[in-house]
């Protein structure tokens, strides 16, 4: 992969992984896909896994691009990064929406 | 997991832990914002440093890779420096892909002088600024307080209590989980506030627990001498010579010729194995006593081991090589990964955006105390307006003492005497004013709304200035590849943008805002 | 650091002026004169057991400024400020006569 590219694909793992586990949360959950129930179980489950494999995947790239130390200080921020922006998709998507109920 | 931290975290324990978290945060909060937005800016010091000195970017965007000989480039430098006063020690750093020019500081029998100079050996005009490394980066870690250390160990006393506020917090907020992506940025602004600073809090969590961590590790041997004083009597410069590898002896007072420098920077890269040299100090220069060291480059790794070699100075022999024990080599890993002096630049941007949002994460805990204040007290009170105006101070405050000294760097001619020292005095009179300014208009709330759009102004400024004064505006920059005049006009302009756009929501709602949280995510 | 080991006013029905002052200056001076103790004790103890000097110090400071924090914030979850005080000025004291002790007998 080159090297300009392998940032974003780290950077977009880690997004999709926390976007994944935001959806196992109920109330983004009623929020984002059905307001009248809350998620499946067994979706839950697939959630959880597929954020596992995500992270995993994710890892092993920045450690494949960057070697171990680096690597995993570039995943562990990259968590973060991806975290903070799943956070603001999440706010971005509720916003409207709340504002209709009102 | 969940039910099993319930237990783990009785209520008394979260009740017991508010108390501190809430008064170390209104107390040191100020003081935690002014260190995590200096070392946020450090991260880019290099960068802002191109920025302020025009004349170390223009033309020397591209290093030669040819290593620069000391020999034949560097000691005449030194010669010229000393101007015919007799040279007692000297240092260099040699130019690298962030700083392409050498920069040189030489101790005499009378005075100090330092310059920098172009890799073929020509000498620049004074820069006639501190910039960011100089000025802004010790802002960071000593507060410029360097008598007795008494600046490390304020600043080293607030990240404990930063330690203890991200520890509590974490105990405090016991919803970690269910709440972990939620910020409702509609409605109560408390609630907001409350939101933005859990959000920040348990989110960036691992970064600002290490960052805070090691930025005291760095220093621990200063602030927490037990060890220093249990087995070397108190000594720190015994500690560290023994600990890092050093070495140092005095002044013979016999004049000796010096040994070729060259012939040591190739020894040095052999024992290394890799590595280009960084910093070469010349100790006891001309005399029989004299020492050479030479410092590794630390760029490609993040252990910040300097590996130093040292030399004789007039034999040419090799006198220390000690790699460190695995203790200490893990010391320089911890400190290495709070300096990220590492060629990296992904981690770059995020170090500067996670320690931008330590200062949300501070900023909106201090927003947060004074919004339900506001509410339990109703009339604000002496106290309150103090916080509040310590806030705003340290928020929008520091922002705008930060851009005027950037706007004095551009506006000072190069010839007003102890140039340096007036864009010193330009930042802190403008921190203390726009402090008092703060100070005066905050009745129900801090001026927010004109304070951001000074910011907005000076940001502005800055731009323009730059482009006027060195007749390089953003796209030449980019056109020459110089990514440092580009990257700091981008940040810039984004402040401008944000802080324009926030002041004048603020102005048209005329009502409290989460003016400078969302000001600094614009920022970052 | 000794002065306020034990510090009977520091109870639960003084005035609560006076045990949050008891609060704080055991959480920034006991916690630091605990992590002291911490950071001497273990250097000591360190090169007793065959470490290079400045491993030692390195590590027990680590370990030091690592309890440190929670030390601080445990003086405020006690339920006694005096049980707070007593711990930590009396483990720091403990500590730092036991490192003199060590130091005084192997050189």
């Amino acid at each position: 992969m080159p090297d300009v590219l392998s940032f974003p694909a780290i950077f977009g793992l880690c997004y999709i992984a926390f976007a994944a586990l935001a959806l196992t949360v109920e109330r983004h959950w009623r929020d984002l896909v059905d307001s009248r129930r809350p998620p499946p179980r067994r979706t839950v489950l697939r959630l959880r896994c597929a954020a596992a494999l995500s992270l995993t995947a994710a890892l092993s790239a920045a450690v494949h691009r960057d070697g171990a130390g680096f690597g995993i200080l570039l995943w562990v921020l990259a968590l973060t990064a991806g975290a903070l922006a799943v956070s603001a998709t999440v706010t971005w998507r509720c916003r409207p929406a709340r504002g209709r109920t009102r | 997991m969940t039910a099993g931290k319930r237990k783990l975290i009785s209520p008394a324990l979260r009740a017991a832990m508010l108390w501190p978290h809430t008064w170390a945060g209104v107390t040191l909060g100020g003081l935690l914002m002014l260190v995590f937005f200096m070392g946020s800016l450090a991260v880019f010091a290099s960068e802002i440093d191109r920025w302020m000195m025009p004349d170390t970017r223009i033309g020397a965007v591209e290093t030669p890779e040819a290593a620069i000989s000391l020999d034949r480039t560097v000691v005449p430098l030194v010669e010229r420096l000393a101007a015919g006063r007799v040279v007692r020690d000297w240092f260099v750093q040699l130019p690298d892909e962030r700083r392409p020019v050498m920069a040189l500081r030489v101790r005499t029998e009378s005075g100090t002088a330092g310059g920098m100079a172009t890799a073929d050996g020509a000498l620049l005009p004074p820069v006639g600024t501190l910039g960011a490394s100089s000025f802004f980066y010790p802002l960071h870690y000593s507060l410029h307080l360097r008598a007795g250390f008494v600046g490390y160990w304020i600043v080293s006393f607030a990240s404990v209590a930063m330690l203890a506020g991200l520890i509590s917090g974490v105990i405090i907020h016991a919803r970690i989980f269910k709440d972990f992506f939620t910020f409702r940025n509609w409605g109560q602004l408390r609630r907001s506030l409350l939101d933005l600073h859990n959000l920040t809090g348990v989110l960036v969590l691992p970064f600002h627990l290490m960052i805070t961590f090691t930025g005291i590790v760095i220093i621990l041997p200063i602030v927490l001498p037990a060890g220093v004083q249990a087995l070397y009597g108190g000594d720190i410069q015994r500690f560290y010579d023994d600990a890092l590898g050093n070495y140092s002896r005095p002044r013979a007072g016999i004049p000796a010729a010096a040994a070729p420098l060259d012939p040591m920077v190739a020894e040095a890269r052999r024992l290394w194995g890799s590595g280009e040299a960084a910093v070469i100090f010349v100790y006891n220069a001309g005399d029989a006593a004299s020492v050479v060291r030479i410092n590794r480059d630390t760029g490609d790794r993040i252990s910040l081991d300097v590996q130093p070699v040292f030399f004789d100075g007039v034999t040419g022999a090799l006198l220390k090589y000690q790699p460190p024990g695995p203790m200490v080599a893990a010391h320089r890993v911890m400190s290495g990964l709070h300096f990220a002096a590492f060629e990296h630049w992904p981690l770059r941007w995020l170090y500067f955006l996670f320690g931008l949002t330590g200062c949300v994460l501070i900023g909106t805990g201090m927003l947060h105390w004074m919004e339900k204040r506001r509410v339990v007290h109703g009339r604000p009170g002496v106290g309150w307006r103090s916080v509040a105006a310590l806030t705003c101070g340290t928020t929008t405050g520091l922002l705008i003492a930060t851009l005027a000294m950037m706007a004095a760097n551009r506006l000072l001619p190069s010839g007003v005497p102890s140039r340096e020292l007036v864009e010193v005095g330009v930042f802190f009179l403008t921190w203390i004013a726009s402090a008092v300014h703060a100070a005066l208009r905050t009745r129900l709330d801090p001026p927010w709304s004109s304070q951001c759009a000074a910011v907005a102004l000076l940001a502005a400024a800055c731009v323009l200035l730059n482009w006027i004064t060195t007749g390089e505006h953003p796209v030449r920059a980019a056109a020459a590849g110089d990514w440092a005049v580009v990257g700091v006009d981008a940040v810039l302009a984004l402040t401008a943008a944000g802080a324009w756009s926030v002041s004048r929501r603020l102005a048209r709602r005329m009502r409290p805002e989460a003016s400078t949280l969302s000001r600094l995510t614009d920022h970052a | 650091m000794t002065a306020g080991a034990g510090n009977p006013i520091a109870g639960r029905r003084a005035p609560s002026r006076l045990r949050t002052a008891a609060r704080v200056t055991a959480a920034v001076f006991g916690a630091y004169g605990f992590a002291w103790g911490i950071a001497a004790f273990g250097a000591e103890l360190g090169t007793l057991a065959g470490m290079a000097p400045a491993e030692a110090v390195t590590a027990a400071s680590l370990l030091a400024l690592l309890v440190l924090p929670a030390l601080s914030l445990w003086a405020f979850a006690v339920p006694r400020a005096g049980v707070g005080w007593a711990v930590l000025g009396g483990g720091a004291v403990v500590m730092i006569a036991a490192s003199r002790l060590v130091g005084i007998t192997a050189p």
